[in-house]
């Protein structure tokens, strides 16, 4: 693994049939158009002193320098000093900021999606405080725009642009939530013109994880909420925000608020997961072009809330347990004391793993990582480090509360043949929850 | 091996003259002084008269005396040792100007020669088989900055070191003496400051590399091959071979005695005799020319003297097969520990 | 050949680092900023203070590995060293009273400047040389990084070398090497110097607006 300079020659995977010189002017374009003064900011303060290498548990499983953080965003920031720096007119008259060409793009493609998921560890470890995950989240704009996104999460995007959510169309999803009813015993309300709370949820919830949908119900109806799914805006996850695509970010994000609004309600949902808070909870304004009027809480800060309040009464859970944060909610989302909230109403005795909190590692699995085939080797090796970390905790229960994460350790423990499974905070209390 | 032997003659040859002359002239040393000055070692006091009689305007009785050596009291501590005039000062002016430059030159030429001789008679040596293209690691992130944080704090005294000691002699037909005045202050300068970063680096050497540099069998029957630099035989050794750890050995005990008496000579308030600072410099002089002698052959065989050594130190991996020709108790070692490693944690800091 | 170092040349690169600075910096502050922001959970100034002034090394999970430890030692070593050498060093206050501010302070005695003059040599020289055989480092730095140390070095070497203010030739090219670093630096990574808060900041801000724990 000895480094060099020279052009990686990576795989990379290509989408549409545009011109290779309209798929680098509109990366280019796209990635200009993305440089305000916190970009900028960010851009100048860089001095490549490597301490985020030190953070990634990509570059830190596999000793591999090409996934540095920084490093990973070369094209992007080569773009600014040719095009938006306060320089550029000079460095582009003495030749020193090249232009960021089409191979360079390709060979990107692989350091952009497949090494990172956005996890902001990098961000904690940069002494200059650059946001390096926000920086690969806006590259992946023009990446996008280029046509150079991973095939299998290209698809899933065209699936989400086509039906509106990757799992199916309305009809799908009024079924599924039907035999979900029936099969938990719980009452779903569909498509309620008014109601308070929109509840929304994700796919792997619906197919994978049925039980947690009827666990949401259940809390909710439990609660006494006037709360409704809707067949037109039930989607929580946003491939738009992992992929780059923006018109679909917004689309999405958009359709559930306006949505919340047809029908009078004050809060959204969100179901257990991580990107879906990111996207809905903070950058929902950004694209909705305003405020939005409408509330976002994640299940798990719900939850905690009504624990605090008296609401929600557990019945105590016995054993010990090890919590996973998911990135998206703690370290960039800022709800680390909502799940031990959370645990400790329910009794458990928490074993924190070594890494936790705001510098928890990541799973390996979010950021769109775990839909891209191509990076399932580098997936598995951070999935090992979470494996040791929890392992070492001796924890008996193991709980997390984002749909990826789950099924980044459900796919892994497959892999490694590990019998740990990965419980989830929202079923977990729906089973402890005392109903008069 | 060669070269070895040749330093250690010279070092005899420079060593064992200075040495001798160094005794005859020590200062004889008054018994009882007032307090507040310096005590000297006691098999050195002698009765002591007056440098000048009460009422006696003997001049050269005076000066003989002060001439002699002869301690005073100060008026201010800091005004050093309270010796006006150190007559075998000049017998250590001769000894540097003459037997150090002179002696010094010729080590460094033979250094040189000797290095060239070699390069022209054994060439570059190579992989003999061709490299597998599967890296080992060496050398850590850790070894490697120390290596040459000490090689460049090293260049750079020793470049101002002989500046010191030769200047005179080579600048100033150059330069000039107000063009060697330049050169001098600068380098003096300099030198001093960077002294106790070699220091610094010496120690870390030493800590980093020293297990890997202890004696060990194997060494024993490469020094009786000869290591077989001009039979071309194999000769199996450890991560270090035999001549590896000599150099090693050279640059620590010369690096701590130019340390120390560089540390002397840069602090040299706290010398209580001249004497004191003299036989530093002295032992500063002759390591320092040594470790540059040495480190003529160590540079060319580290760069291009053996391939792939440079890369090793540089990028902390060797093939595979570099590994198996030079070092292959060291390789078989290697890959041991490599398939020990547990699943599931993080690569080294490199 | 001094007085036009001392002279000309140290007015222009002076006005050089001061204009091409400002430029610099006032083109990144202006370049305009997200238009709309989610609610906010908690203060965003707050967030950007606490993280500008309190990260002042790295959190406890990085300290964990050793190269993290390496650079935050060598970094303060460099940093510290240099502004006690810039800011103390007795021929230094002697320059700015008489040639910028037109006032000065308590110089350092001459041990404390070797002292701070050893730190920073020994940061700088660890740091630039971990640059070239790290393999992260040595793929992410360009040849500005190297200029930026090197011009550095040159800065700090020239100024040692000239300690015994007696020649006006060493002096001279203290000067000169002053003024080369001068005029690079609002063209390199140097400028860091002025956009740490920023950065700092701008990313402190998200945190306190989030409600990050960080």
């Amino acid at each position: 693994m000895s480094a060099t300079k020279t052009a990686v020659i990576s795989n990379f995977d290509k989408q549409g049939d545009l011109p290779d010189a309209e798929r680098q002017r509109n990366a280019v374009d796209t990635f200009i158009s993305e440089f305000g003064s916190r970009a900028a900011s960010y851009m100048e303060s860089c001095v490549r002193c490597g301490l985020c290498a030190e953070a990634c548990h990509f570059y830190l499983t596999t000793g591999d320098e090409k996934y540095t953080p920084i490093h990973k965003i070369r094209p992007f920031e080569q773009a600014y000093q040719r095009h938006a720096g306060p320089f550029a007119p000079l460095y582009r008259f003495l030749g020193l900021a090249p232009s960021v060409d089409l191979e360079e793009l390709e060979n990107w493609e692989e350091l952009i999606y497949d090494s990172c998921t956005l996890c902001g560890r990098c961000t904690l470890a940069c002494p200059m405080g650059i946001d390096i995950a926000e920086l690969v989240k806006e590259a992946r704009h023009g990446m996008y725009k280029a046509g150079l996104v991973p095939d299998r999460l290209a698809h899933i995007v065209r699936n989400a642009e086509v039906k509106h959510s990757p799992f199916g169309e309305p009809e799908d999803f009024s079924r599924r939530v039907r035999e979900i009813a029936k099969r938990f015993k719980v009452k779903i309300p569909l498509d309620k013109k008014r109601a308070d709370l929109l509840l929304t949820t994700s796919p792997s919830d619906l197919d994978d994880t049925p039980q947690s949908v009827a666990a949401a119900a259940r809390i909710l109806n439990h609660l006494g909420i006037s709360w409704t799914f809707s067949s037109q805006a039930f989607e929580a996850t946003n491939f738009g925000y992992l992929s780059g695509n923006m018109e679909l970010q917004k689309d999405l994000t958009c359709r559930l608020i306006d949505k919340a609004k047809e029908i009078g309600a004050q809060t959204i949902l969100l179901p257990e997961c991580g990107h879906a808070y990111g996207a809905a909870r903070w950058e929902a304004a950004q694209w909705y072009g305003g405020p939005t009027g409408v509330d976002v809480l994640h299940m798990i800060e719900f939850l905690a809330a009504n624990i605090e309040s008296g609401a929600i009464k557990l019945e105590k859970a016995k054993g010990s347990a090890t919590f996973h944060d998911p990135c998206q909610l703690i370290r960039r989302g800022g709800l680390e004391r909502a799940p031990r909230i959370i645990l400790d109403a329910l009794g458990y005795e928490l074993h924190e793993l070594e890494d936790h909190g705001t510098t928890a590692f990541c799973c390996g699995g979010g950021g769109g990582v775990l839909a891209n085939a191509r990076a399932e080797p580098l997936r598995l090796k951070a999935f090992e480090l979470k494996k040791s970390q929890v392992e070492a905790t001796k924890a008996e229960h193991f709980f997390t509360s984002c749909g990826q994460c789950r099924l980044q350790f459900t796919r892994g423990a497959e892999h490694f043949n590990w019998q740990k499974p990965i419980e989830s905070l929202v079923e977990a209390v729906n089973d402890h929850m005392i109903v008069k | 091996m060669r070269l070895l032997t040749v330093f250690s003659l010279l070092m005899l040859i420079f060593a064992l003259p200075a040495s001798v002359s160094a005794q005859d002239f020590k200062p004889p040393v008054p018994a009882s002084r007032p307090s507040g000055t310096v005590s000297p070692a006691p098999s050195l006091v002698r009765p002591e008269q007056p440098l000048l009689e009460r009422g006696s305007d003997d001049i050269s009785q005076l000066w003989r005396g002060i001439r002699m050596g002869r301690r005073g009291t100060l008026s201010s501590k800091s005004l050093g040792t309270p010796v006006l005039v150190q007559s075998e000062g000049e017998l250590w002016r001769n000894v540097r100007s003459t037997l150090v430059q002179t002696y010094g030159a010729y080590l460094l030429g033979l250094a040189a020669a000797a290095t060239l001789l070699f390069w022209l008679l054994r060439g570059r040596i190579r992989l003999k088989e061709k490299p597998t293209g599967r890296l080992i690691e060496r050398f850590t992130l850790p070894e490697r900055v120390v290596h040459w944080y000490l090689a460049v704090v090293f260049l750079f005294l020793g470049t101002t070191g002989l500046i010191l000691l030769f200047g005179r002699s080579i600048l100033i037909p150059v330069f000039g003496r107000e063009g060697l005045a330049v050169f001098a202050s600068a380098a003096l300068h300099g030198h001093n400051l960077f002294g106790p970063l070699f220091a610094l680096g010496v120690i870390a050497m030493l800590v980093l590399y020293g297990r890997d540099n202890l004696p060990k069998m194997a060494d024993l029957k490469w020094l009786a091959t000869g290591a077989g630099l001009f039979t071309g035989r194999h000769i199996p050794s450890w991560k270090f071979n035999a001549g590896e750890k000599i150099w090693f050995w050279i640059v620590i005990v010369t690096g701590v005695a130019i340390s120390a008496s560089g540390l002397l000579l840069d602090f040299s308030y706290l010398a209580t005799d001249l004497s004191q600072l003299q036989i530093a410099h002295f032992v500063h002089v002759s390591g320092a020319l040594i470790a540059i002698a040495g480190a003529i052959g160590h540079i060319y065989l580290g760069s291009v003297g053996v391939e792939g050594a440079l890369d090793a130190m540089v990028t902390g991996e060797v093939d595979e097969n570099w590994a198996r020709e030079h070092h292959d108790l060291w390789a078989a070692q290697s890959s041991e520990t490599k398939a020990e490693e547990p699943v599931g944690r993080v690569a080294p800091a490199e | 050949m001094i007085a036009f170092l001392e002279g000309p040349a140290w007015y222009a690169a002076l006005t050089i680092f001061v204009a091409f600075s400002l430029w610099r910096l006032g083109w990144v502050l202006l370049m305009g900023g997200e238009k709309h922001k989610s609610p906010a959970r908690g203060s965003a100034a707050a967030g950007a203070i606490k993280n500008v002034l309190g990260e002042m090394v790295p959190r406890r999970a990085f300290l964990k590995r050793g190269k993290v430890w390496f650079v935050v030692f060598a970094g303060y070593a460099f940093h510290l060293g240099l502004f006690a050498v810039l800011l103390f060093a007795a021929p230094h206050v002697d320059f700015i009273e008489k040639r910028l501010l037109g006032f000065g302070w308590t110089a350092m005695p001459y041990w404390g400047f070797i002292v701070a003059a050893e730190f920073a040599f020994l940061g700088l020289l660890l740091l630039w040389i971990r640059r070239f055989v790290d393999p992260v480092t040595r793929l992410i730095s360009r040849l500005d990084d190297h200029l930026a140390a090197g011009l550095t070095f040159l800065v700090l070497l020239t100024g040692c070398l000239a300690l015994g203010q007696q020649s006006v030739i060493l002096r001279g090219m203290h000067m000169g090497s002053v003024e080369l670093w001068l005029i690079y630096f609002p063209f390199s990574s140097l400028f860091h110097t002025f956009t740490w808060p920023l950065s700092r900041g701008y990313t402190g801000a998200l945190f306190g607006r989030r409600g990050i724990r960080a």
